[in-house]
Formats: structure tokens, C-alpha cells, sequence
């Protein structure tokens, strides 16, 4: 009894050890991952990157030349649209388009694209704003809305009473429109401070997406019809100064489309760029008037595309490695297992054992090996067998599992 | 049963002090969580405030604390008695197994804890149904009840240090439980839903590690 006691606590000792010694070792050593920020001139048509340091900022082309601050500034007019203002030397035509302050500040917008986690939990509650309100300006409604398997359901903010007649009226408008329930999920901006208000998105039991918003008190619910075109993975609202589109789409098949808002009708457009691996990237969206900048980011480096914003076609790419990380290096080489609680795909934190590395396996029989020749007097046969064998496979979490679990025989020789 | 109930008889002479001083702490909690809420809800409005969690808002970070200092109470009010003048070896000197003596006392200690919890779990959902939508609640309550869990394992390996007999394995003893309690708090909220066998399995350990401790204690190991 005693003996199986001691087991399971070495195992358990173990586990841990192979939690927090790693987490300590990244923990200790880590740096942030920053990558140089990447911008497409709209002059020199190629991509800049600003590398920011503590003092300076090192400003790179593509092909490797480099700027000073000056030139950088009127290489890319958009991006740093802000300081040639002051400086009162924007110019007033780009490329022979002309521009004015009020269409560059309209066609600038930043998205993340909800993509960093497979299993991101969805929102559980929303609420709903009037998007035609009588005066400028949007007023936080004092009540929220869940889907329920069968509808939906309003409920005041204070009592946490329900609101029969809206939720019925909205759950008769759901219907009749053709949404099929229970419901997947929904996107919207709840954001108490965005400029305007389209409701939200929501995909069906049938995967169609649809528009819900409201209009006058009333419901405005539409089926957008993507569902002709490809199969929603993931809807992410966006709502640009411009009004020129409600949102992003990863497709099932991994390609990114925007949803066009024209007049009543919902159109698709496609990003030229290639696949994005489902939940495994982060995809953040640069927006200006003439260029798009896409950066896609995963474990390996960041993808850097420029699409035009007109047609949407690639006009550019570059790939930047990730900077090395000095603890995976050293993890590799100390630990043939380990143990991980946060994981780069997940939002949940879960134990999952991690492969380090075959080169710590010698580590790992070298530790064995001292622990061994240490102990071997006071251990049986099979225990020394035994020790060796776990030792070789868990290396330092295993020592640390043997030597802080207090052992019986050892204290007993002790004491004779 | 008899057994155990003259032992936790016993205990609770030594532990009923700290268990009103708990409870008192728990309570001081509760208070200021409802005065919080509603402070919140008076100054900004309700929408706001259900705006506010549907935007990543949690309002049980003080609440953590209560675990951790509720079983690290109640755990050395229980041990550390039985260790001044090895009181602890007259127990177990009675007529009974060491695993059930050491089992009747840990599990009482185990039951006065899971009441105080169970006690601010309801009190909690109560005060927090009147101002949130019913599924923060359950986000709030499924952390706190992690919490709860997690608060086993502090539980667990202080009486364990308390037991062990030599300093040097009190010391490593320490060690595992200080990195138990690391792990058993290591997310909150929704991140830590999936942590809750591992929390489980940490708080199973820290009672065996006392046990383990127990037995010995018994053969006289120094």
C-alpha cells in the first residue's frame, strides 16, 4: 500500500515538475515576439518595414535599402498621412489620383480577424443597438438578447425580466425569414463607442448567414445567400468609416472574402491570398486608400500580402521568420517530454505533453546514470532497473519526482 | 462511524475558532462583492454593466483568495496542534488503522471546508443572479468552484508539511505543494475550464501526500 502511494506520488510529482520547470525556464528567458512592422509604399510599389529599436526606428526596403525618416515619409504618404499634414507637405494627388484628408482618413481600417483560436468561445450574449437612430449618435440599449434553441429572447438589463412581445416579435421575423435554429453562432460590435451600427451576424442551424439588425424599433433580418458561393467558417464583423463592407470571411476552404455592403444586396469579394490554416493563424488586416496590407501570422513567421484595394489582387508578399526563441532552443535539448498548459491554437489552458527533443535523451541517461550509481546500494535489482528507465524517459522532472517525494528505504538505512 | 465522529469531535474543538473566523472573511467577500455591483450598477447603469462582461469583465478576482486562505487556516489550525509534543502519535495510538485515523481526520477537515464553500457558492450565486445575466453567473460560479477545488490542494499538502516528520522532506514537501498551488491556479474563467481533472488529480495528491506523511510519522521515521 505504502509502496503504491509513494508511486503515484513520484508520478504525480513528476507531472508537475514537467509543467514548471519549462514555464519557469520560458518564463525567465522569454522576450516579446516582435516582428518589423511591415507598410506598402504607394510610390516606390514595393513593401517597407520599420524596425522600431529602443532610441530609433530602422527603416528597410524589400530588397534591403535603406531611408531615412524623411524620405520614408514621403515614399508612403498614407501611412504617415498624419506627419506630412503638419508638415504641410502632403501632396494632393497620389499616383494622379487626387486625395483629400476625408477619403484617406475613410478608407483607413484595422481588423483582427477572429482566427487565433480553434475553439474560441463564442458570445454567449448580445445587444442590440438601434442602427437608424433619430439623432447622431448610438444609445446603449438597456436590454440584451440570447438565442434560444428555438428563438430569441430579450431581457431588461436591470430586473432581468423578459421582454415577451420583443422577443416574440423578433423570433416570429427570425422565422419567418427562413433562420433555422438552434443557432451557431453570432458576430457583432458591441462596442458602446463605434461610430455606427449594422446588429449582427448570425449563422444558422443550416449554415447560412444571416443580417439581423434593428431598423426603426423593428427587426431587419436578411438572408445574405454567401451560402451560393462558399461555406462560412468564420464571420468577423467589421464596420469601416467608409460603410463600404459589414465584415471578413474565412471560407471552409481557408480563403479569406470580405462582404460587400452595396445597396440592400450583399456581394462577395475574394482576397488574392493564399489559404489561411484554419485557427492556426492570426490574421490582422491593414487597410488604406489604395492598399491593403494582410499579416498572417503562425508559429513559423509572418506572411506579409498587399492587395489592391480596388480589385482585391495580390500585388505584393514577403515572409519574415520568426525570431528565434531562445528557451525552445535550450527545451529541446533538456527535455525529451514536457509538459505544456497554454497552447498557441487553443484559447483553453489543458495539459498536453509536448516532444522536445531526441538530443535530451543523452541528457536524460546521464542523469540516470549519476542517479544510479548515487543510489544503487540502497535500491533492489528492480528497483535500480526501474529508476533507470523512468529517469531515462523523464529526465529532470523525474529527478525532481525521486528526490522530493520523501523514500521510505533510503531513511530507514539512514537511521541504522 | 461512532470512530469518526468522536475524532471529528475532537478536531472541531480544535478548529471551530478558525472556522468562525472563515466564515467571517467569506462573508466580508460576499459584502463587498454586492456593494461593488451594485455601486457599479447605481454609477454607470445596468446595460453598462452587462456590457461590460459581455466585453471580458470578471468580478471574482478578490475571491480567489478566499480558497486559498480558508484551507491554509483551516489545515493549520487542524495539524499544527497535533504537532506540538507529537500529540499527533497519541491518535494514532488508538485502536485503528493509521489510514483510517489519518482518513476520519483529513475527511473531517475536508467536509468543515467543502461547507464554508458550498456556503459562499449559494450565498454568491444569489447575490450575483440579482445584477448579471444568467450565463456570466455561470462563467463567475464555474471559476469559483475551481477555485474551491484548487483550495484541496493547499489544503492537502499543509497538513502533509505539518505531518512529515523530518525538515529536509517538510521542505520538499514545500516544494511539490507550492508548485501543486502554482498549477491549481494557473488560468481563471473560461481559459481554465478543461483544467479542472488536473486541479482534481493535484488536490487528490495533497491528501495522499499527507497520508503518505502520516505513515511515516507512525514508524518513527526522524
Amino acid at each position: 500500500m505504502i509502496k503504491t502511494i509513494r508511486i503515484i506520488l513520484v508520478g504525480v510529482t513528476t507531472i508537475v515538475a514537467s509543467i514548471i520547470l519549462p514555464s519557469m525556464l520560458k518564463h525567465a528567458t522569454d522576450k516579446p515576439l516582435t516582428y518589423k512592422f511591415a507598410v506598402y509604399s504607394e510610390l516606390a510599389h514595393t513593401i517597407f518595414y520599420y524596425d522600431y529599436q529602443k532610441n530609433n526606428v530602422d527603416i528597410t526596403d524589400k530588397q534591403g535599402n535603406i531611408y531615412t525618416m524623411a524620405e520614408a515619409d514621403s515614399l508612403m504618404p498614407i501611412y504617415n498621412y498624419r506627419q506630412l499634414v503638419q508638415m504641410n507637405k502632403m501632396p494632393d494627388s497620389i499616383e494622379g489620383i487626387p486625395v483629400t484628408q476625408r477619403e484617406v482618413l475613410n478608407a483607413v481600417h484595422r481588423i483582427t480577424i477572429d482566427n487565433d483560436y480553434i475553439d474560441w468561445p463564442d458570445d454567449k450574449i448580445g445587444m442590440l443597438y438601434e442602427s437608424m437612430p433619430k439623432r447622431v449618435g448610438l444609445v446603449m440599449p438597456n436590454d440584451y438578447f440570447r438565442f434560444t434553441p428555438t428563438g430569441i429572447e430579450f431581457e431588461n438589463a436591470e430586473t432581468h425580466e423578459i421582454d415577451e412581445a420583443k422577443s416574440r416579435t423578433y423570433t416570429n421575423a427570425l422565422h419567418k425569414n427562413g433562420v433555422s435554429f438552434p443557432i451557431r453562432s453570432m458576430s457583432g460590435d458591441v462596442n458602446a463607442r463605434k461610430r455606427y451600427d449594422e446588429g449582427y451576424f448570425i449563422t444558422d442551424a443550416k449554415g447560412e448567414l444571416f443580417h439581423m439588425k434593428m431598423v426603426n424599433g423593428k427587426p431587419f433580418i436578411r438572408n445574405t445567400k454567401v451560402t451560393d458561393t462558399l461555406e462560412v467558417a468564420r464571420f468577423t464583423m467589421s464596420l469601416p468609416l467608409n460603410h463600404n463592407y459589414y465584415g471578413y470571411i474565412i471560407s471552409a476552404d481557408s480563403s479569406l472574402w470580405i462582404l460587400n455592403a452595396g445597396d440592400g444586396a450583399y456581394s462577395l469579394s475574394r482576397l488574392d491570398i493564399p489559404p489561411i490554416s484554419l485557427g492556426k493563424e492570426s490574421v490582422r488586416v491593414l487597410g488604406s486608400m489604395f492598399y491593403w496590407t494582410i499579416y498572417v501570422t503562425n508559429n513559423e513567421g509572418r506572411h506579409i500580402y498587399v492587395v489592391d484595394s480596388k480589385d482585391l489582387k495580390l500585388v505584393d508578399e514577403d515572409f519574415l521568420p520568426s525570431p528565434e526563441v531562445w528557451s525552445e532552443k535550450w527545451l529541446s535539448k533538456l527535455f525529451f517530454a514536457y509538459t505544456e498548459l497554454h497552447h498557441y491554437d487553443s484559447y483553453f489552458d489543458y495539459p498536453r505533453i509536448k516532444f522536445g527533443g531526441w538530443l535530451a535523451l543523452i541528457f536524460n541517461v546521464i542523469i540516470a546514470g549519476i542517479y544510479i550509481a548515487a543510489r544503487y546500494r540502497r535500491l533492489s535489482r528492480n528497483e535500480n532497473i526501474a529508476s533507470a528507465i523512468f529517469l531515462v524517459i523523464t529526465g529532470v522532472s523525474g529527478l525532481a519526482g525521486l528526490l522530493l517525494v520523501p523514500n521510505e528505504r533510503h531513511q530507514q538505512l539512514i537511521n541504522k | 462511524m461512532e470512530f469518526f465522529l468522536s475524532l471529528s469531535y475532537k478536531e472541531w474543538i480544535k478548529m471551530r475558532l478558525f472556522v468562525a473566523i472563515v466564515l467571517a472573511l467569506s462573508l466580508a467577500l460576499l459584502v463587498y462583492i454586492y456593494t461593488d455591483l451594485a455601486h457599479q450598477e447605481r454609477m454607470e447603469g445596468a446595460s453598462l454593466l452587462v456590457y461590460k462582461f459581455i466585453t471580458g469583465y470578471h468580478v471574482l478576482n478578490t475571491f480567489i483568495k478566499l480558497p486559498l486562505i480558508a484551507s491554509l487556516t483551516l489545515a493549520l489550525s487542524q495539524f499544527l496542534p497535533e504537532m506540538f509534543n507529537k500529540r499527533l502519535k497519541l491518535t494514532l495510538h488508538l485502536p485503528a488503522h493509521e489510514y483510517d485515523i489519518i482518513g476520519s481526520m483529513l475527511m473531517f477537515g475536508v467536509l468543515i471546508y467543502a461547507a464554508i464553500m458550498l456556503l459562499t457558492y449559494v450565498a454568491l450565486s444569489i447575490t450575483l443572479s440579482s445584477f448579471l445575466p444568467t450565463e456570466y453567473v455561470y462563467i463567475e460560479l464555474m471559476a469559483f468552484l475551481l477555485w474551491a477545488v484548487a483550495g484541496l490542494t493547499v489544503y492537502g499538502f499543509t497538513s502533509a508539511v505539518c505531518i512529515e516528520p523530518t525538515l529536509h522532506n517538510k521542505i520538499n514537501i514545500a516544494l511539490i505543494g507550492i508548485s501543486a498551488t502554482v498549477l491549481s491556479f494557473w488560468a481563471e474563467y473560461v481559459r481554465a475550464t478543461y483544467l479542472f481533472p488536473m486541479t482534481v488529480v493535484l488536490a487528490a495528491s495533497g491528501l495522499l501526500m499527507s497520508v503518505y506523511a502520516t505513515s511515516r510519522f507512525k514508524r518513527g521515521i526522524m
